[in-house]
């Protein structure tokens, strides 16, 4: 008789035992559960749209190829030398500058100056992988002429159809040296004069370019499911439409001597 | 005439019952509590079940993802564009980086008669400008530093040497342009 009554009081006991040790942490277990599932059923869908929008995407650049070739070639995806070289060379004699000296060499690595929100080594608005890193030629180049036309080659320079970043201008009167020579041979009177209204300016340019970018470079979660039409328009609308026929002067060339150590 | 209750039994016969009750009541709570802790258990696994298939899924469409076609040109004109906005600054549909046909423009401006510049060198990386000047005194000279510290385009004006040569007085100046 006594373990009857003795045995509500036991029962609770065990009861609340087995619901705090065992069903309270399975509860537990079902939120956090419930969340994950959460989580990745909110993951599997924008997997889902993201890929929808790639297709999306997809047709519209396939749409708009005259637009994808504009940024091909405004940043290619190679170290573009000959369009550089035939680009300053038509610059110069656009504005009436003489191109004194063109040289270059090759810099890897980003070497943009502006801020972003994942700067690179040089500051640029970059993705954080190296393969999609801007690359560099850095051509450093001197022309001669008054203030106005050099002014004017600068302007250009920038405007140039092709991505590049001015590191540094050096302009600077030029010197126009006097040599007159004496009786005897041995003895020449140098005399150099700034007065002039020639000036020199050296300008050392960035030009990037971009190896084509993988899809395993890339990291899925910095896709947009849009093209940005903005930086288009505005590229169109800066880029000097001048330099843009200097691939195709380029190319044009007449190639084919016999025997190529004569001129 | 008097009444004598003889029956007795009675409460003992109620007690037995409301035990027995409190017994099966007691065997019905473990019972119950036993039946949630296998429920929670099938149910726990189901929902991993479930979890693990939403992984699976979710690779699976990843892996279908990258084996698209467009991909590798989307994502290549979309890099190639970042980098141009990136580069040309484009705020608001304009070019924002610094145009260095503007900076001669606004040097140009500042500069007083009786001051020539005799070299201008301009530094991207440092964002900053050193000019050579040559003025016919120092008065001219002077007035020069100040119209550079007075501008609203340029800061940070220093300068960094002054002399007198033969026929006119050379200076100096390293300042910045405001961004």
């Amino acid at each position: 008789m006594r373990l009857k009554y003795l045995f509500f009081p036991i029962v609770l006991v065990v009861s609340v035992s087995i619901f705090m040790v065992y069903i309270w942490p399975e509860i537990m277990n079902i939120s956090s559960i419930n969340q994950e599932k959460k989580e990745n059923e909110k993951s599997l869908q924008e997997i889902k749209d993201k890929a929808s929008a790639i297709e999306a995407v997809g047709k519209q650049i396939a749409s708009s190829s005259g637009d994808v070739t504009l940024i091909n070639s405004y940043l290619p995806n190679k170290k573009v030398e000959e369009k550089i070289i035939g680009g300053m060379n038509y610059l110069a004699s656009d504005a009436g500058v003489s191109l004194d000296n063109v040289s270059m060499k090759s810099s890897e690595g980003s070497s943009l100056q502006n801020t972003s929100p994942t700067k690179n080594s040089a500051g640029g608005q970059i993705s954080s992988d190296n393969a999609n890193e801007v690359r560099f030629s850095e051509a450093t180049v001197t022309v001669s002429g008054g203030y106005e036309k050099i002014r004017l080659f600068i302007d250009q320079l920038q405007k140039m159809f092709l991505f590049n970043n001015i590191k540094s201008l050096n302009i600077y009167k030029k010197e126009v040296k006097n040599v007159s020579s004496g009786n005897t041979t041995d003895k020449k009177n140098t005399a150099a004069s700034t007065n002039s209204s020639e000036l020199s300016a050296e300008i050392i340019v960035s030009f990037g370019y971009l190896p084509p970018v993988k899809a395993s470079n890339f990291k899925i979660s910095s896709f947009e499911a849009k093209i940005d039409s903005e930086t288009i328009s505005v590229l169109k609308q800066y880029v000097s439409q001048k330099t843009e026929s200097v691939s195709s002067i380029v190319s044009s060339s007449n190639k084919g001597r016999v025997n190529p150590f004569l001129p | 005439m008097t009444t004598i209750n003889l029956y007795q039994n009675q409460p003992k016969k109620q007690k037995n019952l409301s035990a027995s009750s409190g017994f099966i009541f007691s065997i019905s709570i473990l019972v119950i509590v036993i039946l949630v802790l296998v429920g929670l258990k099938f149910y726990v696994s189901f929902m991993e079940k479930q979890n693990q298939a939403l992984k699976e899924e979710i690779e699976k469409e990843q892996t279908n993802m990258a084996n698209l076609g467009s991909l590798e040109k989307v994502i290549d004109v979309q890099s190639r564009l970042k980098q141009i906005r990136s580069n040309l600054n484009i705020k608001n549909n304009q070019v924002s980086r610094l145009q260095m046909t503007k900076v001669l423009d606004n040097v140009g401006a500042e500069i007083n008669s009786g001051v020539v510049i005799s070299s201008y060198k301009y530094e991207d990386g440092k964002n900053k400008i050193t000019m050579v000047f040559d003025a016919k005194n120092f008065s001219d000279a002077a007035r020069q530093i100040l119209n550079f510290k007075d501008s609203n385009y340029f800061t940070s004006v220093v300068l960094t040497s002054i002399s007198r040569g033969t026929e006119k007085i050379s200076f100096s100046v390293e300042l910045s342009v405001k961004s």
